[in-house]
């Protein structure tokens, strides 16, 4: 189809889906009047039934638990899926490429950075279920941390900090984790993915059962599948660089 | 049975990274036994749960947490026999595609088996859920494995294009999906299938409940490749790796309409009560121009694959007709010829695996004749297509037949019959041409009316066993044959679809622990006028590949004439199909937006 | 009604997008539309967040549920995008090029 073609065809599309829409949304209650029974009736019975402050993380990990059993797998697919992309085909090796940051004073806070938003975001995995945050935004944050190593530094340091056996293995570690943590509570006579472990206090890291395990494999695998997402496409312009020289 | 339902879905998923995260210790051999013995019981666990399910819905509670008051809080699988039934066949046709791969995939480590096995896990959480957005997320889960294992042979164009364009418009689709279910949680808040369906059940029938219908249809026939939604299919097909293409066309496409079934009768049959025939005939239409495009288009191929793609199209749209009937007759005899068409079309695939691997080409043209040393795997080809083409008592007989007489109490037995055996004899048609002119050698050298394709060449590899390259296939095929003589199947598959849309028995066991009552079904007599139309078919479709082999022969006169009136829409069809993301977006806005506007105009209150 | 128009905005991008990046970057703004329709229909007016460690339990607070479900749909969503970029990446590599209707191996 010639590109008139195709914007005039797409045009009466969105014309049509945008009616379409609209008429669907309007059948929403309003803006900030949330009715269904779902998310009202969690808020009042899990506090009380998990002890874990953070009624989201409940969801996550233990209500819904199977959906984020699910999505950590998109997430390890997409991530294997993509180092094989680019991998495959890549001769070229990029160990002796140096890619350093000259500025003094920008390597010096990177030192300052990183160990800071390093330990900020494992802080945010720990009390993912008490506070705001959690494994996912955990470990994005965490894997921001890693990158600033070379953002601030050398992609030789980065290499070093994340091989990608390492790096590898605990994306593999956090997926399976979750899905063991599964057949351990099936296993323990519950039902799977069910929350066999003590609930303890509200409010301290100590509550929520099984949540914590599921949050920290979580928590892993989001880092290291991120990570390995940031090094494959770093390793690319590498190789580009080798090639171009 | 209770504990083996989550176990079929959790194996493969658990098997997965397990194989990853051993990849770098295990010796090659290692990961393919793994990947085939994960999948081969997770497909035992599988059949176990689809003999037990016939027993009756049940409804296993993730995490423990059954309802309350009729509000689910957690998400439940509830494995009725038509979800178990293809469950089972995912499980079957990936056991089949690893054996096959054995030793195909040196350099890539494990990887191939990881994505597989991580398919065939959403594969299952998706038939198996009984949870909308559980659902969801398992087919993504199978969305984002095709993806990657589309372009597996990553080192040519056409794969990078392939996998592109599918991961676009799919995705594309999920996002439809996506809106329809916020749409409904708006609304009922509740994510449950039967929880949904039973709040929507009292409410009124305005535009939010029309046009979620709407967005999750669109979006599960993207999945499905119904046209105008389809495009994305052919090229997908063509390049991904043959054992790959077995899952999809085995079990992918099946998946989206499976979707949509499922989410109609759960969701919506009963707050669009009154609205049936306006949607059957709207699906049935869908399904119509789906196949006609389907079989078209499949008999200008001349890259096999790209044929076998089309193909599956065409019959996506015969599954359509059969499910759009919304009758538990109509939705039986499409599961019967799903399963026919599964195995066949998986053991086609293979055999153009054989093609790539040992005559070193896909293109119809150019493995003319080549073919002649490869007895068992052009004996496997004549089978599946015959298997498909569905003579009396063969393959897909059995599901040809209980479509027209589905038929006979909503659409019309003999349209429907004439039009699905017209469908059959063009797409069959083609695939014994294919046949005839790769492995005896038959037919013109040249053929002006098949697409010209980019070529598609394979490696000189070291040479895998023949036997390994051609059993499986074999075995697929004898497998679809044999299909049309097992009496007790169509009984089964009936009082499946029975249960499958029995929306309020379905409320009751998922959310109140009833349990079922089992129902009865007898097997319908078998009718002449059946025998004839699949007669029909069969000889039609080698007739025709008669006829596209031998051209030629023709007087000239006659030729000319047939060009004139055919060449220029078949032409612009063959047009249409451009490559070019952007038209397939464009197509996929087109086609929501009509399905919207012809559900607002007939489901309005 | 801001979630329609993300959604639309995205799906007209592709449609005439002449680069690949571009184009894997406007499937992420269509699905942006999509979470914000979720997290639209979770509020509640005066709700807080769902979190009770340091309000009353009584307080009134927002739908978690929409919340985790989104949270789910942003992986999945970053983990798609990545995979186009992926591809595009490649693309460029094979071909020179990143704009889709150069890409015309698949045809007919």
């Amino acid at each position: 189809m010639t590109r008139t073609g195709r914007i005039a065809l797409s045009a009466v599309g969105l014309a049509g889906m945008a009616a379409m829409l609209a008429w669907g949304v309007a059948g929403l209650e309003p803006f900030g009047h949330y009715p269904g029974p779902y998310g009202t009736l969690l808020n009042a019975v899990e506090p009380g039934e998990r002890h874990a402050a953070n009624v989201v993380a409940a969801v996550v990990f233990d209500y819904r638990g199977l959906d984020t059993l699910g999505e950590e797998l998109i997430l390890f697919c997409a991530a294997t899926g993509l180092a094989f992309l680019l991998r495959e085909n890549r001769e070229e090796n990029t160990r002796g490429v140096r890619d350093r940051v000259s500025s003094d004073g920008l390597r010096a806070a990177g030192i300052v950075a990183v160990p800071v938003v390093v330990l900020l975001a494992l802080d945010m995995v720990a009390h993912g279920y008490v506070t705001p945050g959690g494994g996912f935004q955990g470990g994005v944050a965490a894997a921001g941390g890693l990158l600033l190593v070379y953002l601030a530094g050398d992609w030789r340091a980065l290499r070093r900090a994340a091989p990608l056996p390492v790096v590898d293995t605990a994306e593999a570690g956090g997926a399976a984790g979750f899905a063991v943590l599964g057949f351990v509570t099936l296993i323990a006579g519950g039902a799977f993915l069910d929350n066999l472990l003590p609930f303890g206090t509200f409010g301290t890291l100590t509550s929520g059962g099984t949540i914590p395990v599921a949050n920290w494999c979580a928590g892993l695998e989001v880092t290291a599948a991120f990570v390995l997402i940031f090094l494959e496409f770093l390793e690319e312009i590498m190789a580009e660089r080798v090639r171009d020289s | 049975m209770s504990a083996l339902v989550p176990i079929a879905c959790a194996l493969p998923l658990l098997a997965a990274p397990l194989v990853a995260g051993a990849g770098h210790w295990l010796p090659r051999r290692g990961a393919d036994v793994a990947g085939i013995l994960a999948a081969a019981a997770t497909a035992v666990l599988a059949a176990i749960v689809l003999a037990r399910s016939f027993g009756g819905l049940s409804a296993y509670w993730f995490g423990g947490w059954r309802p309350r008051d009729g509000v689910a809080l957690g998400i439940t699988f509830a494995v009725d026999p038509l979800g178990a039934g293809i469950a089972l066949l995912a499980a079957v046709l990936v056991t089949v595609a690893l054996v096959y791969s054995w030793r195909y995939f040196d350099e890539v480590g494990t990887l191939f088996h990881v994505l597989v096995l991580l398919f065939l896990g959403g594969a299952i959480g998706f038939s198996y859920s009984g949870d909308l957005f559980n659902i969801f997320v398992f087919l993504e889960l199978m969305s984002v494995a095709a993806f990657a294992l589309t372009a597996f042979r990553i080192g040519e164009e056409g794969p990078i294009e392939g996998a592109f364009n599918f991961a676009v418009t799919n995705t594309l689709g999920a996002v439809l999906i996506l809106f329809g279910i916020g749409l409904l949680y708006g609304r009922t808040g509740a994510l449950n299938l039967a929880q949904i369906g039973r709040a929507l059940e009292g409410g009124n029938r305005d535009g939010l409940v029309v046009v979620a219908f709407a967005l999750l249809a669109a979006g599960f026939l993207v999945k499905a490749g119904a046209a105008p939604f389809h495009f994305w299919l052919s090229d997908a097909y063509a390049v991904a790796p043959a054992p790959v293409c077995v899952l999809f066309a085995g079990v992918m496409t099946e998946f989206g309409l499976f979707g949509l079934t499922r989410v109609f009768w759960m969701v919506f049959a009963l707050p669009l009560d009154d609205a049936f025939e306006f949607v059957r005939w709207t699906l049935v239409g869908v399904g119509i121009v789906t196949a006609i495009v389907g079989a078209v288009m499949s008999f200008l191929q001349r890259h096999v694959k790209r044929m076998l793609a089309f193909s599956s199209i065409a019959y996506t749209g015969i599954f359509l007709i059969g499910v759009g009937m919304l009758t538990p007759d109509g939705l039986a005899a499409a599961g019967l010829l799903v399963l026919a068409h599964g195995l066949s079309k998986g053991a086609l695939f293979l055999g153009t695996g054989v093609m790539l691997e040992r005559m070193h080409s896909v293109d119809e043209l150019v493995l003319r004749g080549r073919g002649r040393r490869f007895w068992l795997s052009g004996i496997t080809w004549l089978t599946a297509a015959v298997a498909l083409a569905s003579p009396p008592f063969v393959g897909g007989w059995q599901g040809h037949e209980g479509l027209a007489h589905a038929s006979s109490s909503v659409l019309g037995r003999h349209w429907t019959s004439a039009f699905v055996t017209a469908v059959t004899i063009v797409s069959t048609g083609a695939i014994l041409r294919a046949g005839a002119r790769v492995f005896l050698g038959w037919g013109d050298r040249q053929d002006p009316l098949l697409s010209p394709e980019p070529e598609e060449e394979s490696e000189r590899e070291p040479k895998r066993p023949a036997l390994l390259l051609a059993l499986p296939a074999a075995a697929l095929a004898a497998a679809a044959l044999a299909l049309g003589a097992i009496g007790t199947l169509t009984p089964h598959v009936l009082r499946a679809a029975d249960q499958f849309t029995d929306t309020r028995a379905y409320s009751a066991t998922v959310l109140e622990g009833r349990a079922p009552e089992a129902t009865q079904r007898g097997r319908p007599p078998t009718s002449t006028e059946s025998v004839v139309w699949s007669v029909v078919a069969t000889g039609g479709a080698a007739a025709l590949a008669a006829l596209a082999l031998w051209r030629r022969r023709l007087p000239a006169v006659l030729r000319e004439r047939a060009g004139r009136l055919l060449v220029p829409p078949l032409d612009g069809l063959r047009g249409l199909h451009s490559g070019h993301v952007g038209d397939y977006v464009a197509w996929l806005t087109f086609g929501t937006a009509v399905l919207g506007g012809l559900f607002a105009i007939g489901l309005r209150q | 009604m801001l979630a329609v128009w993300l959604l639309l905005v995205g799906l007209f991008g592709i449609v005439t997008s002449k680069n690949l990046i571009h184009l894997a970057l406007c499937v992420t703004v269509a699905q942006s539309g999509t979470y914000v329709l979720l997290l639209a229909i979770g509020y509640r007016e005066h709700g807080t967040a769902p979190i009770f460690s340091d309000v009353p339990r009584s307080r009134r607070a927002v739908d978690p549920v929409v919340q985790a479900l989104t949270l789910t749909d942003v992986v999945v969503g970053v983990t798609v995008a990545a995979l186009l970029l992926a591809l595009a990446v490649k693309a460029h590599e094979h071909t020179g090029t990143l704009d889709p209707a150069e890409l015309r191996e698949l045809r007919g």
